[in-house]
């Protein structure tokens, strides 16, 4: 077996589908849970003969990453995985899985975990799936010295494209960007008050991205007021009708009006006569309904800043036109990362054959040593192994080196590899039995 | 004889400081160096803080501030070394005036930006102060200081507070203008470039406020030590215009930091009345200084 395929045979594999490659509806199918991972990782290691596997399952994506699987194809094996496992079988139904070999496998993985392959590119949150994923593989018995490492290398990756670029920087969401927006015009938001209008799904997620940029004082007003009470229980906020928002708008900072109202809930006149009361201090109104919830006639005013769906969109075009202009950064710190990774994977590779090698070197001085000790005078003995030893330490010295480096090399390095294991009868890190028979 | 600094035409009589520095060799080394190389440190702290403005996220490039700082520290040494040669406060003519108001901008600059955090709005007050110290550098060592009256050191610290407060006042009209313009950019949904790199608008009105507060605490100063002087040395006029115009800038400010404190005035309108008053300050030191007969002006 030449090195080359000695390290094929240990590759590290990639197979599996993403938003780019499949519909919704098969990615939702396709959502593992921990014990469904777990008895995959097992089936992966006993029938598959992996010595190490992992699977990254979220909502956008199913992978499995495989070292050293002994199946002929392993596409067509996590297949049949899936089939037993979710019970979908993605060949009847035409759809095909993706599979990488190293180092685009490693690549691919590093790309996932900067958020290069996620649907809203450059988030944050795959960094911290990649991880789990990883975790559990280590429970489920599935990782091993490469996953470990890779784990490591991909979390720096991700690390450095986060720290290095700006992949990661600006609003990519409505709401967030409407919350950035608060933070741009108000400063710190710890000490304002939020008027929320509405108690849906997008007033419910506003109120997350305020609770994480530190706001602790809600107001919810809403038309259903169970529901209303039931989010405002959240954050011991109080909730009152929509026909309370004139009482309680003076006394808030920022507005964020998300219903479906069909008209404007929110009207200039009110707005007019809670600046006079706020003395004119500025007044944030976020609208994040369609059809509008505020009055536009109210962002003339001074001091009032309105900003609805459309002002958003803006913002976040622009920040998704920076990460992607960031893009080559990253792919680039994932290049270097890539090949720190390969050339640590490659040398582990080579580690049997470089201790072979050594270890033929030394037996054949021992030996030789041996069968001419008697010639000498035991006073002497001490001195001729010092002599020996020291003639194959030199002797060794500069191959060993190059051969530790051969990994760096890629497949100039493997050939080199090859041309020892070739002269010194050398099989995977174990001498030729026909070298051994002959002496 | 050349013109002479903040001092009276009827000043007679009074006993003169010799130029102890005018055949030093020391004056004639170490001052035209520092003259010269303060703009360059100038000019390289606009450079960075520019970069820093420039480029998205980073808030860390360190060239800016530390030439900053390295430019403070410079001009301080240069106007020890003169102030120890001439034995007097280097305010010796208009162009010690725009040097000393350029060391006292950069020093309320790194003041604000220290407490706030804040270096993107570097680039928008540094080219004020580097235009000033070339116009120093470049006019202000022509002619050799002449010998000034002997002047108490209580008035030495009128002109140094006068100073501060002025410097003070147009960082705080800069930081006005920044405040206006990003107020606008976000009115009208502009999210440009400027808009990404500003500090939040409420950070920006409080810039403005401090620097004003500064501004106004040192113009006090200023004022109660002037009047002092006029009254202790009989020369002078209360009456003369630029007093007045002073007062009128004192009371602006003093105007603006009540609304702003007492009456919750935020915004425009708060902005606005800062700039009133830095005009005015304008008015006072240029119109005054060009078309009225005073005797608190250089010549």
């Amino acid at each position: 077996m030449t090195a080359k395929a000695a390290a094929e045979s240990l590759d590290f594999l990639c197979v599996g589908l993403n938003h780019e490659t499949s519909p919704l509806e098969v990615r939702d199918a396709l959502v593992m849970n921990e014990s469904e991972v777990e008895r995959a990782i097992q089936v992966l290691r006993d029938r598959g003969g992996a010595e190490e596997a992992l699977i990254l399952s979220t909502c956008n994506r199913t992978e499995v990453y495989a070292r050293g699987a002994a199946v002929s194809d392993l596409p067509l094996f996590v297949n049949q995985l899936l089939l037993e496992i979710k019970g979908m079988d993605l060949g009847a139904r035409g759809h095909r899985l993706y599979a990488y070999r190293e180092p685009d496998s490693v690549r691919h993985l590093f790309r996932v975990a900067c958020g290069l392959n996620s649907q809203v590119l450059g988030e944050p949150q795959i960094a911290g799936q990649v991880k789990d994923a990883i975790s559990l593989a280590a429970r489920s018995g599935g990782s091993g010295p490469v996953t470990e490492r890779l784990l490591d290398a991909a979390l720096r990756c991700a690390k450095r494209a986060r720290t290095e670029t700006g992949i990661g920087r600006g609003p990519v969401s409505s709401v967030y960007a409407a919350v950035s927006l608060a933070s741009k015009v108000l400063g710190n938001l710890a000490d304002k008050r939020v008027l929320l209008v509405g108690s849906g799904e997008m007033a419910g997620l506003a109120m997350c991205h305020l609770l994480d940029s530190g706001v602790s004082q809600f107001t919810l007003a809403a038309r259903n007021l169970e529901r209303a009470k039931l989010l405002a229980s959240r954050t011991g906020a109080r909730s009152v009708s929509l026909e309370a928002i004139p009482v309680v708008l003076p006394g808030a900072d920022i507005v964020v009006s998300a219903t479906s109202a069909p008209g404007y809930v929110l009207h200039e006149p009110s707005v007019r006569a809670a600046m006079r009361i706020r003395k004119n201090r500025p007044l944030l109104l976020l609208d994040l309904a369609v059809p509008r919830d505020v009055d536009p006639a109210a962002g003339r005013l001074p001091n009032v800043f309105l900003h609805d769906l459309d002002a958003l969109a803006g913002i976040v075009a622009q920040s998704l036109d920076q990460r992607r202009a960031e893009v080559p950064k990253v792919e680039s710190i994932i290049e270097d990362e890539v090949a720190r990774f390969m050339r640590w994977h490659r040398s582990l590779e080579l580690k049997p054959t470089v201790t072979a090698f050594r270890s033929q070197f030394e037996r054949i001085a021992q030996e030789e040593l041996d069968r001419h000790k008697a010639r000498f005078r035991p006073e002497d003995h001490p001195a001729l192994e010092s002599l020996t030893r020291g003639i194959v330490q030199k002797l060794l010295h500069r191959p060993t080196t190059r051969l530790n480096r051969a990994g760096e090399d890629g497949g100039e390095g493997l050939r080199r590899i090859d041309t020892v294991r070739e002269l010194f009868g050398i099989e995977h890190g174990v001498e030729a039995d026909e070298d051994r028979d002959t002496r | 004889m050349g013109p002479h600094p903040l001092e009276t035409t009827e000043h007679t009589g009074q006993n003169t400081v010799p130029v102890r520095g005018a055949g030093d060799p020391l004056m004639h080394l170490l001052v035209p160096l520092l003259t010269t190389l303060l703009p360059v440190l100038y000019a390289l702290s606009c450079v960075g803080y520019a970069h820093t403005y420039a480029r998205e996220g980073s808030s860390g490039d360190r060239l800016g501030p530390l030439a900053l700082r390295a430019a403070v520290l410079v001009h301080i040494a240069y106007l020890t070394v003169r102030g120890i040669l001439e034995g007097h406060l280097p305010l010796a003519s208009v162009y010690d005036f725009l040097s000393a108001t350029g060391l006292s901008m950069a020093i309320v600059y790194l003041y604000v930006e220290m407490r706030e955090g804040v270096r993107t709005t570097g680039v928008f007050v540094l080219p004020f102060i580097l235009l000033i110290q070339i116009l120093s550098s470049a006019y202000g060592g022509r002619t050799p200081p002449d010998p000034v009256p002997l002047r108490p050191y209580w008035f030495e610290l009128h002109t140094l507070t006068a100073v501060l407060g002025y410097s003070a006042f147009a960082v705080s009209a800069i930081y006005g203008i920044l405040f206006l313009c990003l107020y606008r950019d976000i009115k009208a949904n502009r999210f440009s470039h400027f808009f990404r790199r500003m500090p939040p608008l409420e950070t920006l009105g409080q810039m403005n406020v401090r620097a004003a507060g500064g501004g106004l605490a040192f113009l006090t100063l200023a004022i109660i030590l002037g009047v002092g002087w006029i009254q202790r040395s009989g020369t002078g006029s209360l009456t003369d215009p630029k007093i007045w115009l002073t007062l009128a800038v004192w009371c602006v400010f003093a105007f603006s930091l009540l609304s702003y404190h007492r009456f919750g005035w935020r915004g425009p309108r708060a902005i606005y009345v800062s700039l009133v008053g830095f005009t005015t300050l304008l008015l006072s030191r240029v119109v005054v200084d060009l078309f009225f007969h005073s005797f608190h002006s250089f010549r």
